[in-house]
């Protein structure tokens, strides 16, 4: 257990000290927003707002993705995988660290893409925002969950940037639907929709228990 | 300098005898079980909405049925695998996703073909199609996934892990589909209503053709897995043997 | 009609083009370790 304290702040301190994932993932995250805003500007009537939520979710995934390539992009560099799988303690532990770290990252730049996402397109979070961070959280654990599981085993192949996403998405789809369908259900009504959140609770759920287990099999030297 | 016994290499060649038989036994069923079934689809009745186009159901079900029944054999020998470490589990997962994405890429083809030709659209995105179209795209990441894992035990590993999550976000998909679009108007009902008197028949060899045909695949690919595998181990002896000192000369 | 036989054309061509190909690809490599083999 407290091999799970121990990765978390080594990684959440080596991103504190150099900041490059969170910017690069921040940066990222800005000029999606920026993109999608020029090929889908949003128009004056409510119709044509009904995108947003997914192009939000659209956004944060691909910076997700960007975050998670780099999760273990450390211990590759510095050959410090041999010592991560060698280490004499539960292997689930570690994983959970290094995924709460990358929650924790994704989360910060998820809340400041939904303020420029937000602001560009119209869309005002804040009646909502703390219903809104509920969702957010749930979709982000979903993301980052078998995201970090999928970087351990995508960091061992060819191409490995591209796996990942290869891999990740197909199995994202749970997470992305209830996650837009939330948000939009949300700033539509005010109020948490309960079908939406049981699917994302149900997918986090299933997603930490397999990549806890599987996290075993998939470090290795 | 060879090796092993030439004649060894050519019984390793060779299935095993219980796999000749099997493959023999499962061959004559599923061509016993096609053709009944062939005969079948030919003498059932013409659906009264749908014309005779509806037949092309008793070929694009079952071929669902073998695709999820596919998937299912990947994730379950996968999880053999992780638990007793035999090769074998890893060919036979290995074997399941070719056969099983051979019968969801027909899926996708006769499902727009019947599509087209009942409500003159090529794509819906319903619940079902949906649903399939994600399978697939599970199915195509884990054959990616095989390809590009370098070492053949940790391919094992990965693609069992990554198996029996894409086995578990199948349910997961269809309540997020059905979450986003609610019930679309598939024709399920339809299809369900359409079961008239004469078309159990059809549809029960059906599925039964392809679960054979499913079984005589999924052995012939596990072969071919197997001798794959067998070529890699010579490939990687003789080149430890080039390496070795006093070994053989580059122009051998 | 034409899309009832457009499908089957698929459907079953396509399950015998494979066993086809599994079956060729079986024996391509059984002649391959075997040559290797008798080197």
């Amino acid at each position: 257990m407290s091999v799970l304290w121990a990765v978390l702040w080594k990684d959440l301190l080596c991103e504190w000290r150099s900041r490059d994932r969170v910017a690069a993932m921040a940066v990222f995250s800005l000029l999606v927003v920026v993109v999608l805003y020029l090929a889908a500007p949003p128009g004056m009537e409510d119709a044509s707002r009904a995108h947003v939520p997914g192009l939000l979710w659209v956004a944060a995934i691909f910076a997700a993705v960007l975050g998670l390539n780099r999760a273990f992009a450390q211990e590759l560099e510095n050959e410090a995988l041999s010592g991560l799988a060698l280490a004499p303690a539960d292997r689930g532990w570690i994983f959970l660290g290094k995924a709460l770290a990358s929650f924790v990252i994704l989360a910060v730049v998820v809340a400041a893409t939904t303020v420029v996402f937000g602001l560009a397109f119209g869309v005002d979070f804040r009646p909502v925002a703390g219903r809104f961070a509920v969702v957010a959280a749930l979709g982000c654990a979903g993301v980052c969950s078998v995201g970090t599981l999928l970087s351990a085993m995508a960091v061992r192949t060819a191409y490995r940037e591209v796996m990942l996403p290869l891999l990740l998405l197909p199995l994202l789809v749970p997470v992305l639907l209830g996650a837009v369908r939330a948000t939009s259900l949300l700033l539509e009504r005010g109020e948490l929709p309960g079908s939406a959140v049981q699917l994302l609770l149900v997918t986090d759920g299933v997603f930490l228990i397999v990549s806890f287990l599987g996290f075993e099999y998939v470090l290795d030297e | 300098m060879s090796p092993a016994d030439p004649a060894l290499h050519l019984v390793a060649t060779s299935p095993s005898p219980a796999m000749r038989s099997a493959l023999r036994a499962s061959g004559a069923l599923a061509a016993v079980v096609a053709a009944a079934w062939a005969l079948a689809v030919w003498n059932a009745p013409v659906d009264r909405t749908q014309g005779v186009i509806q037949k092309i159901l008793y070929l694009h079900v079952p071929c669902a049925f073998a695709a999820y029944l596919g998937f299912a054999g990947t994730a379950l020998f996968g999880a053999l695998y992780l638990w007793r470490g035999e090769e074998r589990s890893d060919r036979l997962a290995a074997a399941s996703a070719g056969v099983g994405v051979v019968f969801c890429t027909l899926v996708l083809l006769t499902g727009p073909i019947w599509g087209k030709g009942t409500w003159g659209r090529w794509w819906s995105w319903d619940l079902r199609l949906t649903l399939t179209l994600l399978l697939y795209l599970v199915y195509l990441a884990y054959i990616l996934l095989r390809s590009f894992t370098e070492g053949s035990e940790r391919t094992a590993r990965f693609a069992a892990v990554y198996g029996i999550a894409g086995l578990l976000v199948i349910p997961l998909n269809y309540f997020a589909i059905d979450l986003a679009a609610g019930r679309a108007i598939h024709p399920e009902n339809l299809e369900r209503g359409s079961l008239g008197p004469g078309m159990g028949l059809p549809f029960a060899l059906g599925v039964a053709a392809a679960l054979a045909a499913f079984v005589h695949l999924w052995l012939q690919r596990a072969e071919v897995a197997r001798l794959r595998a067998l070529r890699a181990r010579r490939d990687a002896e003789q080149s430890a043997q080039e390496f070795a000192p006093g070994g053989a000369s580059w122009d051998t | 009609m034409g899309y009832l036989i457009a499908a089957y054309v698929v459907g079953v061509g396509g399950l015998v083009g494979y066993l086809l190909w599994l079956v060729r690809e079986r024996r391509a490599l059984a002649r391959e370790l075997s040559d290797a083999g008798s080197r």
